[in-house]
This record gives structure tokens, sequence and C-alpha cells, in this order.
């Protein structure tokens, strides 16, 4: 495959990765951290596209598929929780929110 | 020439995933995050496509750029873009925590990659026209993949119920 | 076949050109057909029959004034309209509207670009327009543009299920998701408008929705919003969020035809290849009559009445002809 080795493309992922867990671990406000874990889940996914297309095989694509449905769901189901925080004028702090209560 | 253009667009995707990405999480403001995400989630398209993999790239932009990602900026724009500090997250020594371990899993990877690369990466499997697209993706999930499949559809319709009752405010809680 | 890419690049030109033209005739023809509805003439002062009208417009809009509210976010208030225009555009990139021909040796090929995966494309791309008006509306600081905008894109999200889901008996029966195998599978038999005309109908009125064509404009109407997302902007960015609503319109007409209607094919025969983009442009402009007939006659919904419309009528509805259509396709 001319152009970059599938090498390449997993250095990408890892410092997406690794970016994203920073993100997860050191922003406070709830919204900021669903972003940075989809950036984790999007490096996830490109890992798997690129050993799909190392292999020549379409599970990892498929893997990915999957992974793209359920983060997703996983996002909308984070700002229904996000919006019914806010409703309850609860801070929008995952630091303060630790203790899931009512 | 090709060749040449495949690494110039490479780079230009790459760089421009990597950049939203750092500023998803440096942006103090989130609505200005989301939006750099929407370009990291472009960016990674444009590398699936490099990677052969074209329904997966086109599934991408309407599914997360399309769709998630409106979500996100419908309660953004709901939630007002309250601002906080961005790298103010917890005190000193978490932080220093948090740093150390995302850079010691970054370390792992790179020496797993660099082992890995001389021997088992070096030469990418030959694919044909047909390699990532929507007939042969199709064709696995109903054969190989179909637990998988099911699945996902139940996890979506339990997230669509559980949305909607996130989303219902009860008669009697008095929320305004 | 292997086109050239320099073919491909004056062929992108060529047709962005005559889309642009016809967007610009477009919106004199429906002025003229609106006020024929109305026993009225339609403008009929610049030049003869008001043929110069949308130039005139375009010189008006040129001339006014290109300002930025003070409060507004200068970079993403000033992208909202590109991003519109952009992601209408290139829906016809995928659109195929003649077969190939051989033009001095060098191989034209019927459509821009020929991908596995065309159709979906299409809905990708119009999915990013939704921020085009998102973009507009929020950066404009205002709340009018905010309220407007976040109706708007509602509406949007909503009815591009149904959109998505109507075509879905159409790529059961073709076996493809290519628009150009999609339309050589219409070549010589019935459209696909005769089997799947609950498909059809759905994505009729889906698609007036999608482009806020009238009666679910709620979006444009100046009684409600004031101007919803696009209050803020004058002068030419206004002319863009127009061009890119028109050209929405233009370009879901055309994936009506290549979809439903036999794409390039005339009524069960087909003529000498030259003869391909006449029937297509013929059949865009009996549908694009259609939306402006539309917009003449029917009252606007309100903004309930058109989400409950969206959700609880014709999602079940586009769900239920791709369930049967799947049956059936099984089946026989």
């Amino acid at each position: 495959m001319s152009g970059p080795g599938v090498g390449w493309y997993l250095i990408v992922a890892a410092l997406l990765f690794g970016t994203g867990a920073l993100g997860v671990m050191l922003r406070r406000s709830p919204l900021i951290v669903l972003l940075s874990l989809e950036i984790m889940l999007n490096a996830a996914n490109l890992t798997l596209i690129a050993f799909a297309r190392q292999h020549g095989s379409l599970d990892g694509q498929v893997f990915a598929l999957v992974v793209m449905g359920v983060a997703a769901a996983e996002v909308a189901i984070g700002l229904g929780l996000i919006v019914a925080m806010a409703r309850r004028r609860l801070p929008l702090d995952v630091d303060q929110a630790s203790a899931l209560r009512g | 020439m090709a060749g040449f253009l495949v690494w110039v667009i490479w780079f230009a995707a790459a760089a421009a995933c990597l950049g939203t990405g750092v500023a998803v999480v440096s942006f103090a403001n989130p609505f200005y995050s989301a939006l750099s995400l929407i370009g990291n989630l472009a960016s990674l398209a444009v590398l699936y496509l490099l990677l052969s993999a074209e329904f997966l790239a086109a599934a991408q932009v309407l599914v997360y750029a399309g769709s998630v990602m409106v979500m996100f900026l419908f309660v953004l724009a709901y939630l007002g873009g309250r601002a906080d500090a961005p790298w103010a997250g917890g005190p000193p020594l978490l932080r220093t925590a948090a740093i150390v371990a995302a850079v010691a899993l970054l370390v792992e990877i790179v020496v797993v990659l660099g082992l890995a690369w001389g021997d088992n990466l070096s030469d990418p499997a030959e694919v044909t026209g047909a390699f990532g697209s929507p007939a042969a993706i199709g064709e696995l999930l109903v054969t190989d993949h179909l637990l998988a499949f099911e699945i996902t559809s139940i996890v979506l319709l339990v997230a669509a119920v559980g949305g909607v009752v996130l989303g219902t405010t009860r008669e009697k809680e008095a929320t305004e | 076949m292997q086109v050239e890419w320099w073919v491909s690049v004056i062929q992108a030109f060529v047709v962005i050109n005559l889309v642009m033209a016809t967007f610009a005739y477009l919106t004199l023809a429906e002025r003229k057909v609106m006020a024929r509805m109305q026993l009225r003439y339609g403008p009929n002062r610049a030049g003869p029959y008001g043929l110069l009208q949308p130039i005139a417009d375009l010189l008006k809009l040129l001339h006014k004034e290109s300002f930025v509210p003070t409060a507004a976010v200068d970079r993403l208030y000033l992208l909202g309209p590109f991003l519109a225009a952009f992601t209408a555009l290139v829906t016809f990139s995928v659109i195929p509207y003649g077969p190939g021909w051989e033009v001095g040796g060098v191989y034209v090929p019927g459509v821009v670009a020929d991908l596995d995966i065309a159709l979906v494309l299409v809905f990708a791309i119009g999915s990013l327009g939704a921020y085009g008006f998102i973009l507009g509306g929020w950066a404009s600081d205002s709340k009018y543009a905010l309220l407007g905008s976040m109706r708007t894109c509602a509406q949007l999200v909503s009815y591009e299920i149904s959109l998505a889901l109507s075509v879905i008996g159409v790529v059961l029966m073709a076996g493809t998701l290519s628009l150009t195998e999609i339309v050589a599978a219409q070549a010589g038999t019935w459209w696909f408008a005769a089997p799947q005309l609950v498909g059809l109908v759905v994505f009729l009125i889906a698609g007036t929705a999608e482009t806020s064509r009238a009666p679910f404009d709620l979006p444009e109407a100046e009684q409600e919003l004031v101007a919803g997302y696009h209050t803020e902007y004058g002068g030419m960015r206004f002319g863009l969020y127009s061009m890119s609503e028109y050209i929405h319109l233009i370009s879901l007409s055309a994936l009506c035809v290549t979809l439903f209607l036999g794409g390039w094919h005339g009524p069960g025969f087909d003529g000498p290849s030259w003869t391909g983009p006449i029937w297509f442009v013929a059949k865009l402009a009996v549908l694009l009559y259609l939306f402006i007939w539309m917009r003449t006659t029917l009252p606007r919904l309100r903004y309930d009445q058109l989400m409950r419309f969206g959700w609880k009528v014709l999602l079940p509805v586009a769900v239920l002809n791709a369930a049967v259509t799947g049956i059936l396709v099984v089946w026989l």
C-alpha cells in the first residue's frame, strides 16, 4: 500500500488516546469529559481499522462499526444525565458530583 | 506521484486529528471544544478512507459528526457554554499523577509498537477493491457477527428509552 | 473505466456553475409560478418576462453592507453560510445525469464521482449541513437567532431519519448503495416510484421538511421568529444562506429523480446518449414545480404539529415501508 504503513496510524491513535485520557482525568466540566471520552473511543476505532487493513480482514471494521453505535448510545445517556444535573441546579463539576444521590 | 500525494494527505489529516484532539481538551469554552471534536471526527474519516474503510468513513461522518455532535451542540446551546478553567482539575498531586499516568501509557504503547514494527507490521495484506465496501461489511454483519449486530440494536433501543426517561420531568418535581 | 483527473475537475466546474445558474432562475421561476397561481404577474420589469430579475437581485445583495454584529463570534459567524452552501453543493458530485460519453477519445462519465457508497455520502454530507444553521444561530449571539437555529436543527434532525429510512426500500430493491447502479436498475423497467410509492411520498414529505420548504418552513416565518437563524445576516452572507437553501432543494429533487424516477432514463426507452441529461432536467423541473406548488397552496404547520407529525406519523410509516419491502424482496 502506497503511503504510510500501518504503524504510523497506530502512533496517531496512541497519541490521540493519550490526549483523550488526559482530558478525562484533568477537566472538570462533565461535558468536556464526555468529549474526551469520545476521543478515546475514536482512537480505539482507528486502531481497529488499521489492524483490519493490516490483516486484510473486515472483522476489525465491523467491530469499529459496533463501537460507533455503542458510543452514540453512551453519549445520548451521558448528555441526558448532564441535562438532568443542570435541571436540578447541581454544579456541573465532576469533582463535586462524585456521589450519585437522588 | 500517487504515493507522495497519499503521504501529503496523511500528514494533513494526522496533523488535523492531533491538533483538534489537543484543542478539545484545552479550550475553556465547551462549545469550541465540541467544534474541535467535529474537526477531529472529520479528519479521522479521512484517515479511515486512506485505510480502505470507505463505508466506515461515511458512517463516521453520518453517525458521529452528523448526529452525535449535533446532540452535543444542542445540549451545549441549552446549558450555555459555561467556561471552566482548563487545567484546574483536582489538587496538584492528582494532576501530576494524571500526567504521569498518561505519559506512562504513551511510553508503553510506543515501546510495544517499536517492538512489533520490525517484524509484524511491515507488510499489510493485499486487499481487493471490495474491501471495506458496504456489501462486504453487510455480509459479515448478518453471518459471522449477527449476535453483535442484534445486541447493538438492543443497546440503542435501551439508550433511546433511557434518554426519554431522563428527559421527562415528573409532575411533582418543581424544577424551575 | 479509468477517468482522467482533469476531466473530473472540468466536469465538477461545469456542474457547479450549472447548479448555480439553476438556482438563480429557480428563484425567478418560483416567484413567477407563485404569482400566476395567485392571479397576478410575477416580476416582469427587469428584462423581458423578468428574466434579468435574478441578476438584479444578485447586484442588490452584493451592494449591501456586509456587517458583523459586535457581539458575534467572528470566525464562526462567517463560517456558517459557507458550510451551508458547501454541503448543499457537494451532493451534486455523485448524482448521475447521463450515461458516459466518448468525447474526442476521452471518456467523460455521466457522474462527477462514481462511488460505492454514494447514497451514504449524500446523507452524511447532508447531516453536516445542520452545522451551517447551528453555527449561524449561535455565533450571531442573538436570542431570536439562537432559538430559530435550534428549532431548525431539531426539525432537520427529526426528518433526516425518515428521509434515510424511506430510501431503504430502494436500496433493498436495487441491492446497492451506488447511485449509478440504482439508476441502471431502473433501465427499461418500472421506475422505483411504482413499487415504492409509499417510499416516494415519505421521501417527498421528509424532503420538504429537510429543506425547510412550505408547509414546514417555520424557520423562515417572519411572523414567528423574525428570521430565525439568519436574523443577523445581511447582504451577500444572507444571499449565501438563501442560495444554500435553494441548492439543497435542487439537490434533494435530483436525488429523488435518481432514486425513484429513473434518473436519466426515458420512460421505458432510452434515446441516443445525449438525451440522458435532457430527461434528467425535465424530471427535475417537474419535481421543482411540485415543490413550488406546495408552497403556494399549503398553510404552514405549527412547530409542535410539525414535530408530532415527523415522529409519530412519518417515522412509523417509513419503518413499515422498509420492513415490508425487506420481507417482500426476500420472499419474491
